[in-house]
């Protein structure tokens, strides 16, 4: 999570979030809107799963690769992958913006495929030393038989997302993904396990409550401001 | 002779008696009977139909039980069960001829309910009516119509009509036609029209977005514009991108003419014909 302080401006990529004084000021590609935040009131950016922004219309995630990638034993990736970002003031959510283009497909047929949230990855070699604003997804690959494959799928809504500090910034991870290459498409299953030791794992946006725990107990920054 | 006349009635009364009991008894297995078979109905059939299918179904069944069930039973009273039947049948001839509509309504709904073209919130077009799909009864199905009116439909008309339904996708296609100048670049046109559904987040990348030059009309070149949404915000995604199409156009220079006519003035020298 990143706290936006009084008289300072975030930026994640696309998205830019300004506080002066009891001003806030959001934007992404797709809006911008302006908030009265109290000096007082700890505002917080949260990854969160890219399903919200303009609208929830997809319940699962198509990477497409690059290029098509040829698999032909079991082996393991790092793929690069979107998230959004859940602006809080105190336990408020004020808006789910995106830092990142948001395209989305069909995966089958128009009649009845399933529409996926889009987005063209890469393959990143180095994870460790990835410097990037991208979340990173762990996928274990099973391969029956050599294919070429053009992208990844799996099911966004049971799927976690986990930080851990990184410099000055965040880096955000996805659950550790199971797949298998099956007719052009690496289909992933969610296995709810952090891909790496460490990492802390961030809540889903569900209530205030909650929220507000999770705030408290975890990054200090709100405590210290009030 | 008093004493014969009275143990003869004692014997009629007692035998009356055990006939009564018995058509009680058989009357009160047949209520018992359809009460179980209701029962039954609820716990299997309840959840897997419509409620507007089963309720009439239900009534159907209880009732012709107990109705049949009553009848058979009266038999030892000696009532004329094929006086009533023949009744009954005239009675259900007049009935029949008098409510032709209301039975095909009715049969026409159990028809629907099993071939299922639409279901409550599906958005539709059936006949004139545009809208969605508010209710769905044995008899009827109503409409509320895109402007907020409240239509209901008899079940014979509707399955008789063609019905459109726009739900049934998950991805639908939007298209329009738009008119570039002659003198406008037509590739300037069709990449700024491709790009702006590019960067829109609802056309969807499969099937991809295309733009085609479907005709050389009288005052410019027809450009169709097509792409697909998911089937929620088709509408809205249509709408955004023909509203910023022009403005998408504008960018590069693309003019969108007005119907235009050329008018060419010719001299005929004297002496060749005469002016009109």
């Amino acid at each position: 999570m990143i706290p936006v302080k009084v008289g300072s401006e975030v930026r994640l990529n696309e998205f830019v979030a300004e506080r002066s004084g009891n001003a806030l000021r959001l934007r992404d590609p797709y809006s911008s809107q302006s908030f009265e935040v109290p000096e007082d009131v700890g505002v917080l950016i949260v990854p969160v799963l890219p399903m919200n922004v303009p609208k929830r219309v997809a319940t699962h995630l198509y990477l497409s690769f690059e290029s098509p990638i040829v698999f032909e034993e079991p082996t393991e990736i790092w793929a690069a992958m979107p998230y959004e970002v859940a602006v809080l003031a105190g336990d408020k959510v004020l808006k789910v913006m995106s830092p990142f283009k948001v395209k989305h497909t069909v995966f089958g047929t128009p009649a009845d495929g399933l529409i996926c949230r889009w987005y063209k990855t890469r393959l990143i070699d180095d994870p460790e030393g990835y410097a990037g604003v991208e979340a990173l997804g762990k996928v274990t690959v099973k391969v029956e038989k050599p294919d070429v494959v053009s992208g990844l799928i799996f099911d966004m809504r049971d799927v976690n997302l986990y930080i851990a500090e990184a410099g000055e910034g965040l880096r955000v991870y996805y659950d550790l993904l199971s797949g298998k290459v099956k007719e052009g498409v690496l289909r992933a299953d969610n296995t709810a396990r952090p891909p790496l030791e460490g990492l802390r794992r961030l809540p889903r946006i569900v209530g205030p409550g909650r929220l507000a725990g999770f705030i408290a107990r975890v990054t200090g920054v709100i405590e210290r401001e009030v | 002779m008093v004493d014969l006349q009275f143990s003869e009635f004692l014997s009629m009364l007692g035998g009356n008696l055990l006939t009564y009991l018995m058509v009680g008894v058989s009357i009160a297995v047949v209520v018992a009977i359809a009460l179980f078979i209701r029962y039954w109905m609820r716990r299997v059939a309840k959840p897997r139909i419509p409620l507007h299918v089963y309720t009439a179904l239900e009534k159907l069944v209880v009732y012709g039980i107990i109705i049949l069930g009553v009848l058979a039973a009266l038999a030892p009273l000696g009532i004329e069960l094929t006086g009533l039947l023949i009744a009954g049948g005239i009675l259900g001839i007049v009935i029949g001829f008098a409510s032709q509509t209301v039975v095909s309504n009715f049969l026409s709904g159990i028809f629907l309910y099993i071939e299922a073209p639409f279901k409550v919130g599906d958005a539709v077009q059936i006949m004139d009516y545009g809208g969605r799909i508010e209710d769905i009864s044995i008899m009827s199905t109503k409409i509320r119509t895109w402007d907020g009116i409240l239509v209901r439909l008899p079940n014979d008309k509707l399955f008789n009509s063609d019905i459109t339904n726009y739900s049934r996708s998950v991805a639908r296609r939007f298209r329009f036609k738009i008119g570039i100048s002659y003198d406008s670049d037509i590739e300037k046109a069709r990449q700024a029209l491709l790009k702006l559904m590019e960067e829109h987040p609802m056309v969807l990348v499969n099937p991809g977005p295309q733009v085609l030059v479907v005709e050389y009309g009288d005052s410019a070149i027809i450009l169709e514009v097509r792409g697909w949404a998911p089937t929620q915000v088709w509408f809205d995604t249509y709408m955004s991108i023909l509203r910023m199409a022009k403005s998408a156009l504008d960018r590069p220079g693309v003019k969108i003419p007005f119907p235009q006519l050329d008018l060419h003035i010719k001299e005929i020298p004297k002496g060749q014909g005469s002016p009109v």
